[in-house]
Order: C-alpha cells, then structure tokens, then sequence
C-alpha cells in the first residue's frame, strides 16, 4: 500500500512566510499569515494597493483550495501629529 | 529647541513615488532636520535609490538617513549611497554629522547597526565561526556608533539606527525574531554618551515609544508603527538628566573600541 505524501501545516506556513520575504516581486517581512480551516487571512501593513494586492495573488496561488482573505492596509502618509516634547 | 522628524521602512519604488511629497511640503514648518531611519527601499537597487533620492531630496531642511537591511539585499550599498548623497541626503554608517539650527548645534551619530539580541538572551561570541562573525558584526557597530557620538561637539545629540538598541519598541512582534531586530549592545552605547533621543525604524509591528536602561528615549520610528509621513520630535538644548550606566560589567563596549 502506497501512503499518500502527508501534507504538514508547519512546513507550508514557513513557505509561505520565505516566499513572502524572497519573492522579488514581494519582499515582505510584516505581513501575518493566519490559517483557518477553509481561509487564509492576511494581515499587515504595506505602501500601496498594488503591494497589498500583489501578495493576495501570490498566496492564492499557494492554497488554491483555501478563500483567501486579504486585510492588508495601506500605511497612511498623512501629516504628522503634534511633535512630541522630550523632557 | 529644535523640532526632529523622523520616519523609517519607507521601502520606496516608483509605485510610492509621491506618497509622502505632500505632507514633506510643510516639513519647514514642523521640523529642523529630517531623519530617516533605514529600509529606504525594497531591494537596495540603484533604481529605487533615485526614487528615495527624488522624494526626500530638495527639502527646506537637512535630511540624514543611514541605510537598512533591505537596502543591503543587492549588494548595492554603495552605489546606493551615492545615489542619496547626489540627491543632497547625508548616510551615516559610522559616522557623525552637526547640523546648527536657531542658536542650536544638533549631533547626529548614525550606523545601520545589526541583530543579536538582547540582555540575558543574546547571541555570544562563542561557537562555529558563522555565530561569532554574527556577534562580531554587532560589536563593530555598537563600537563605531559609540565613537561617533562621543566625538561630537553638540548641545544635543541624536542616535540613528535601523536596528532597535532596546526591546521596549519591540513589543508586538514575536519573541522568537528579537535577536534579528537589534542588539542590546546599540543601546549600551547610546548609553555612554550624553544622548538625549535615539531613533530606529525595523520593527514594523512593534511600538513608538521605549528607553534604554540608561534613560535615554528610544522612538521607532517604523512608518508602519507611527502611521503617518513622518513624527517629529521637540528636543531641549540640555540633555536630560539620567543615571549613568557602568560600563565595567561584562563585554562592555570600552573593551571594543581597538575594533574601530
């Protein structure tokens, strides 16, 4: 009897988290990645909707069977707040 | 006084080129001095370099930045280096810069810095040569960053690194990575010179505030952290008074300085 190769979460979840940082389409370090029984959830800060976007595809990719769910946020560049005084 | 805005991980490319131009429009008026705190790209490519030379380039006040490890990943450091400088960024990697604003000498000492972790749960010189060039590495940086704030002639004096000298701005991010988000050895040396603001980027999900063990205060200033262009710091001329930190126990950083 041949046995079916075993599928292990925690070699997937390093994977995904490696391609995240060495894909040099992505270059990633902070982003979580959340496994669920029927979903990937995404989350983390990036600089634009492309980046965001890009790592939803690219994750998809990797768990076809899986809802990917991307909330990822785009880091807000608005003006500063008040300085901080350091006494 | 003088006002210090910080930012850091602004990893730019062409797809974030004008993102920040419009609240660095009214730097002049917020600030004296910008720093940037490393991670100015995403890869470290010459490309990307110009893009940060074009976003943070042609400021009304002086702009300092040293590099991080993102900007390391193509073995382009010095072109990319090159590329800032052109572009009328001062990179620090060792060095110390002054910069006089209203009656006010500002220091600036600024080094990448590297990983190795922190007090009681730190990397040793001890091992395959692959840990000790690790640990090695970091003493280097900590030397030259001690060097560099202790041969500046300042009434206040900031400390600039990519890397955290303290795990306070760490909280948030997983234990198991905090010998790859900085060294406890930075913090020492910021400790033995009368700093009164250190600043460092990296952290993405850790937090804006900490201090080093000596009372300095440490501000990571990871753009994902403090979620907008830039924050901006209000300094004294004094520095502020604090306990002076003992060099003597352990490896300290005076028995590094032949490194330098």
């Amino acid at each position: 009897m041949v046995s079916e190769p075993r599928v292990v979460d925690e070699y997937a979840d390093a994977e995904v988290h490696r391609m995240l940082t060495e894909d040099g389409t992505i270059c990633e370090q902070g982003i979580e990645v959340i496994r669920r029984d029927g979903a990937v959830l995404l989350r983390g800060q990036v600089e634009t909707v492309h980046r965001r976007d890009a790592i939803g595809e690219r994750v998809a990719a990797m768990f076809p069977d899986k809802t990917v769910c991307n909330d990822i946020v785009v880091t807000a560049v608005a003006g500063p707040s008040e300085p901080e005084v350091i006494t | 006084m003088i006002r210090v805005a910080a930012v850091g991980d602004v990893h730019m490319d062409v797809d974030v080129l004008g993102r920040y131009r419009p609240s660095l429009e009214q730097l002049g008026e917020r600030a004296d001095v910008l720093l940037l705190a490393g991670d100015l790209t995403r890869h470290g490519t010459v490309n990307e370099a110009e893009c940060v030379a074009r976003e943070f380039g042609d400021l009304p006040v002086p702009v300092v930045a040293v590099l991080g490890n993102h900007d390391y990943h193509s073995d382009q450091q010095r072109e990319v280096t090159k590329v800032l400088a052109a572009g009328g960024i001062s990179v620090l990697e060792g060095e110390g810069i002054t910069i006089s604003c209203r009656d006010v000498k500002l220091g600036v000492a600024g080094i990448k810095g590297f990983g190795g972790g922190f007090a009681g749960r730190c990397a040793s010189m001890f091992g395959e040569q692959e840990i000790k060039d690790f640990v090695r590495t970091t003493e280097k940086a900590a030397t030259r960053l001690q060097a560099a704030l202790l041969s500046l002639d300042a009434d206040v004096l900031v400390a600039l690194t990519h890397y955290a000298p303290v795990p306070d701005t760490l909280l948030g991010e997983p234990l198991e990575i905090y010998p790859f988000l900085g060294s406890y050895l930075l913090g020492q040396a910021i400790d033995s010179a009368p700093t009164s603001l250190a600043v460092h980027g990296h952290a993405h999900a850790g937090v804006e505030r900490g201090v080093t063990p000596g009372g300095v205060r440490v501000r990571n200033v990871a753009h994902p952290v403090i979620r907008q262009a830039y924050s901006v710091y209000q300094l004294e001329a004094a520095p502020p008074a604090r306990t002076p930190v003992s060099q003597g126990a352990g490896r300290g950083i005076d028995s590094l300085s032949h490194d330098v």
